[in-house]
């Protein structure tokens, strides 16, 4: 059952104007359509049959630095999520020739030829690490039906004839460019029939996988085996490291679950398996079923990373596992063992939080994405386990009442681009699909051609993985994704670190060797701190943020801290930690900007010429540092505390290109944004709990 | 009697009836295909067939596996091949494949498909043709010019700070300050304090275009040099080691040269049998009706 969603196949032949000549599959019709409730059937019965979980004891190794000379100094960027014409929606987007070898061409700085707009473009700053990551399903088969190369198992006559009559209308559609219909209409699932139902895998609106095409199990493992010696051919450790990946697209009625998966393993260990895809199962348990008996009949070592949780529909992070059963403290290891980082931000909109959750937030509404993956259209409704900051302030409570927190995961942050470039910066945005890559062409709908429809202007042009590792290699960054020592930004290099700790003091901050002092005297972003020997102490964090090179100054660095109190109520708080002190903005000259008695700044202020566009750093900080001691500090509470550094206000992608139209900036989306990082939280536990 | 033997209509069914023999002979299967209602079924399209149901293009397997089959498996595989052989000539007695893009699309795509079959005809490239493309695209493969310094830095950008550096230099010198022994002095800088083969762009973004000028112009003498100014403060310099931009040994860079020449390759040969195939066609550029103008 490894095949395209095809829910509808009259459907797919209205699409068919021209060749009124084919009147007569209208007789088929009918018998077509008695195939796919059989099918129907056969996909249910399957389903079910995969809802015996074993749940593992095992928990993941500890990862300490006292093993390993020196610390991890390097800081490394890259992208995680990357698709390419192997992925059928990318393919169904125009995307027909950005294969993964163009992919690692573009990351290491090399010109590539866009796959839509035939541009040469090259990114401006080259990546250090990317993962191609090909949906699992249907990989590679649209690409091998159009180039002809695809070998196709052997299906009864019948079948065959429906498989014949589905690849014309299919190629028909390519060759028209009409990719993104078939897309739209028949890839991507309907809404559910009982919204807010504890399990959208068992709703009856959730269509199970056609099978149309017969097993392509052949077409995959060729191109599964393209993809590892593409990533083999372009590894180069030291320099720039490719590791294998992939993503589990499970979308139980237009909930997106999407895990992307990756191995710091080579060719040897995954030529032994194919991708697990959500056509095999649609639950995570499955999958994480899956990585563990893999790992131990191959190997490989895996981590699976979700994302997209803003379109989950509140099942990504929920307060039960995706089945409605109560999470117990096994589901809360297994969970944390393989899921130990989650992706916050990317090109389909940012996970932090929404201010429905956050309304004390004045940077909450970041790149808001309000389009749910699905045929039919459902309005937009926020729920707190689609965010992050609600998710992280859950798993203290869970933690609180079962013993282990599901949710206490690292940040980064990846583009989902589905061009093979993976393109985070705003003056230099090649689209989330081939087609949204130029000002013209934004405007059309991506998933469905209406109003309501997301568009190339509401796309975030951003998403990257910073990661401070001990060297460029697939060891080094899968053991920094381990133990969580990565950050996401919305696209600029901002360099950030954190330690948390109880004895640092103020010569800390302007140290020469700040990590050394860092790792010396406290624990860095990703870690667990206990409570200190002298409980009087409050919690210390030592901050550095840099600008980047190439970018905008810094706006404010921000402490964002989450507790639970005795009762099990969760809170959180955003602290104003350090912040540029000019604003030059103002007509008369320097102002110096000073925190309010409840601790607030006044606003940036901004440099962006909207008529460029341009911006000039004449405001914020190239660098703010701080040492910061938590004023509420209570040592019975579990806490989280990550760090939100903001640029200054800079064009968002869509300015440059309403700009290059000469149009007024479209209301999709602001003209301005400020980019911004996230660290991984470090989570404080009172020592009574241990 | 020689009137009949003169006679037009008898002349030309003799020599029809010649032709029909000789070409009865010559090419039997052509003919058959005037009856369009007999399929003719030999063991070689039988199996022949099997093999493109099977994925699996071995004649010799194949007629093993036919041998093999039993009498009910030979007849469903006659009856699909029947349908199959049907349906495909009652699509062609349609003109279903008339006037069709999808086919036409097809057959386009099938043909270039079969231009890039000659890839697997590339011979091996050797060591001379390699350094041929090599040179021939060697402003490819150019590396820039890089530096190799640790600084040590001086916050403030104004000129009392600039005294501080210079005393700061005096001292670094008169000691002897090394590399490694940088970070004992000066304050933190943003960015690194060690930068080891960098690129005057990388350089630029990190101190500014000025720094970046005054650092690429500096001599390397294992003495402290400056102070330089960058857009952040004063910068005191050891200087290790300075490249100018290069073209590389094609040594340093055979893979990338080797698999760029390849990707080339794999184009021109392409592009090739496609021309080799339009140099056979003459191509005449009719005048417009409409406008009475080429194009």
């Amino acid at each position: 059952m490894r095949h395209l969603k095809q829910a509808n196949f009259l459907g797919l032949m209205k699409m068919q104007k021209k060749n009124a000549s084919f009147s007569w599959l209208a007789l088929l019709a009918i018998l077509i359509s008695a195939t796919l409730a059989s099918n129907v059937l056969h996909g249910a019965a399957q389903a079910t049959g995969l809802s015996a979980v074993s749940v593992s004891n095992v928990l993941p190794p500890d990862v300490t630095y006292s093993d390993a000379g020196g610390q991890p100094d390097r800081l490394l960027w890259g992208d995680t999520h990357l698709h390419t014409s192997y992925s059928f929606d990318a393919f169904l987007n125009q995307n027909h020739s950005a294969d993964p070898d163009t992919a690692y061409r573009w990351a290491k700085g090399l010109p590539v030829i866009h796959p839509y707009n035939r541009t040469r473009v090259q990114i401006e700053t080259p990546l250090d690490f990317l993962v191609v990551a090909d949906h699992a399903e249907t990989m590679g088969v649209i690409r091998a039906l159009v180039n002809d190369t695809a070998e196709l198992s052997e299906v009864g006559f019948f079948k065959s004839l429906l498989r014949r009559i589905y690849i014309y209308f299919l190629l028909d559609a390519v060759e028209d460019q009409e990719g993104k219909q078939i897309f739209a209409d028949y890839a991507i699932p309907v809404a559910p029939k009982n919204p807010g139902a504890p399990d959208p895998v068992v709703d009856p609106n959730n269509e199970m996988n056609i099978d149309l095409l017969g097993d392509t199990t052949a077409v995959e493992t060729t191109a599964w085996h393209e993809i590892i010696d593409a990533a083999e051919r372009h590894n180069d450790p030291g320099q720039f490291t490719s590791l294998l990946g992939w993503e589990w697209s499970s979308t139980p009625t237009g909930a997106n679950l999407h895990r992307v998966v990756l191995t710091p393993d080579g060719a040897d260990k995954a030529k032994q398996f194919l991708p697990f895809g959500s056509d095999q199962s649609q639950y995570p348990e499955d999958l994480w079923q899956w990585l563990e008996q893999t790992q131990a009949a191959t190997g490989a070592r895996f981590i699976a990373i979700p994302h997209n949780s803003n379109i989950s529909k509140g099942y990504m992070f929920g307060t039960t596992t995706l089945k409605g059963q109560p999470i117990t403290a096994n589901y809360a290891r297994q969970r944390v063992q393989w899921e130990p980082i989650v992706e916050v931000t990317q090109i389909k909109g940012d996970s932090e939080t929404h201010p429905d959750f956050s309304p004390d937030d004045e940077f909450a509404d970041f790149e808001p994405y309000e389009f749910y993956i699905q045929q039919t259209w459902e309005s937009y409704r926020p729920k707190e386990g689609d965010y992050i900051r609600p998710t992280l302030k859950q798993g203290l409570a869970i933690e609180q009442q079962v013993g282990v927190n599901p949710y206490q995961f690292g940040l980064i942050g990846a583009t989902d681009s589905h061009t093979g470039m993976a393109s985070a910066e705003e003056y230099n945005f090649w689209g989330k699909m081939a087609t949204d890559s130029t000002p013209e062409t934004k405007r059309g709908g991506l998933i469905r051609d209406a109003k309501d429809s997301a568009t190339g202007w509401h796309m975030a042009a951003g998403g990257l993985a910073a990661v401070w590792a001990y060297d460029n290699t697939r060891e080094e960054i899968f053991a920094a994704f381990k133990r969580k020592e990565v950050y996401a930004t919305t696209g600029p290099r901002i360099s950030v670190r954190v330690f948390a700790g109880w004895n640092f003091n103020e010569a800390d901050v302007v140290a020469q060797d700040f990590a050394s002092v860092g790792y010396a005297k406290g624990v860095p972003m990703g870690s667990g701190l206990l409570q200190s020997s002298q409980p009087m102490r409050p919690l210390q964090l030592l901050i550095r943020a840099v600008k980047d090179p190439l970018g905008g100054n810094l706006d404010r660095v921000q402490v964002v801290k989450g507790w639970v109190d005795a009762s099990g109520q969760t809170h959180e708080k955003i602290f104003n930690v350090a912040f540029a002190h000019e604003d030059r903005s103002a007509a008369d000259g320097e102002v110096l900007r000073e925190l309010t008695s409840t601790g607030e700044l006044t606003a940036i202020g901004s440099t962006v010429d909207v008529s460029v566009p341009t911006y000039t750093n004449t405001i914020g900080a190239a660098e703010l540092s701080t040492l910061w001691a938590d004023p509420e500090f209570d040592a019975e509470q579990r806490a989280f505390y990550y760090v939100r550094v903001l640029q200054i206000p800079t064009p968002r992608h869509s300015l440059y290109d309403a700009v290059a139209l000469q149009i007024e900036a479209p209301e999709e989306a602001p003209a301005t944004i400020q980019e911004r990082a996230y660290t991984s939280p470090i989570w404080y536990s009172p020592s009574s709990s241990q | 009697m020689k009137r009949f033997f003169t006679e037009p209509l008898l002349q030309f069914f003799v020599l029809a009836g010649f032709l029909f023999i000789v070409l009865d002979l010559l090419m039997p299967q052509r003919l058959a295909v005037v009856k369009p209602f007999d399929i003719a079924i030999t063991e070689e399209k039988i199996t022949e067939y099997l093999q493109f149901q099977r994925k699996s293009f071995n004649a010799s397997d194949a007629a093993t596996l036919f041998s093999a089959m039993s009498a009910s498996e030979k007849q469903v595989l006659h009856t699909s091949y029947v349908r199959d052989e049907v349906l495909f000539r009652e699509a062609l007695a349609l003109g279903l494949n008339e006037n069709d893009e999808i086919i036409r699309r097809r057959l386009i795509q099938k043909m270039e498909y079969i231009a890039q079959g000659f890839y697997d005809d590339i011979a091996p490239i050797d060591e001379a043709q390699l350094e041929q493309f090599f040179v021939a695209n060697s402003d490819l493969y150019a590396i820039e010019s890089f530096v190799t310094f640790t600084h040590i830095f001086v916050s403030e950008k104004t000129p009392m700070a600039q005294r501080v550096a210079q005393q700061l230099l005096n001292e670094l010198n008169a000691k002897q300050v090394t590399f490694a022994q940088a970070g004992q002095y000066g304050e933190r800088f943003l960015y690194s304090r060690n930068y080891i083969e960098r690129t005057p762009s990388f350089v630029g973004s990190h101190f500014g275009e000025a720094f970046q000028q005054g650092v690429f112009a500096l001599a390397v003498d294992g003495v402290w040099q400056g102070p330089l100014s960058s857009d952040y403060g004063w910068h005191l310099i050891l200087l290790q080691n300075k490249a100018a931009a290069r073209t590389p040994e094609l040594v340093e860079v055979a893979p990338i040269v080797l698999a760029d020449m390849q990707r080339e390759q794999r184009q021109q040969i392409k592009a090739r049998a496609i021309e080799e195939l339009v140099a056979k066609y003459t191509v005449v550029t009719e005048p417009s009706a409409r406008s009475g103008l080429i194009y």
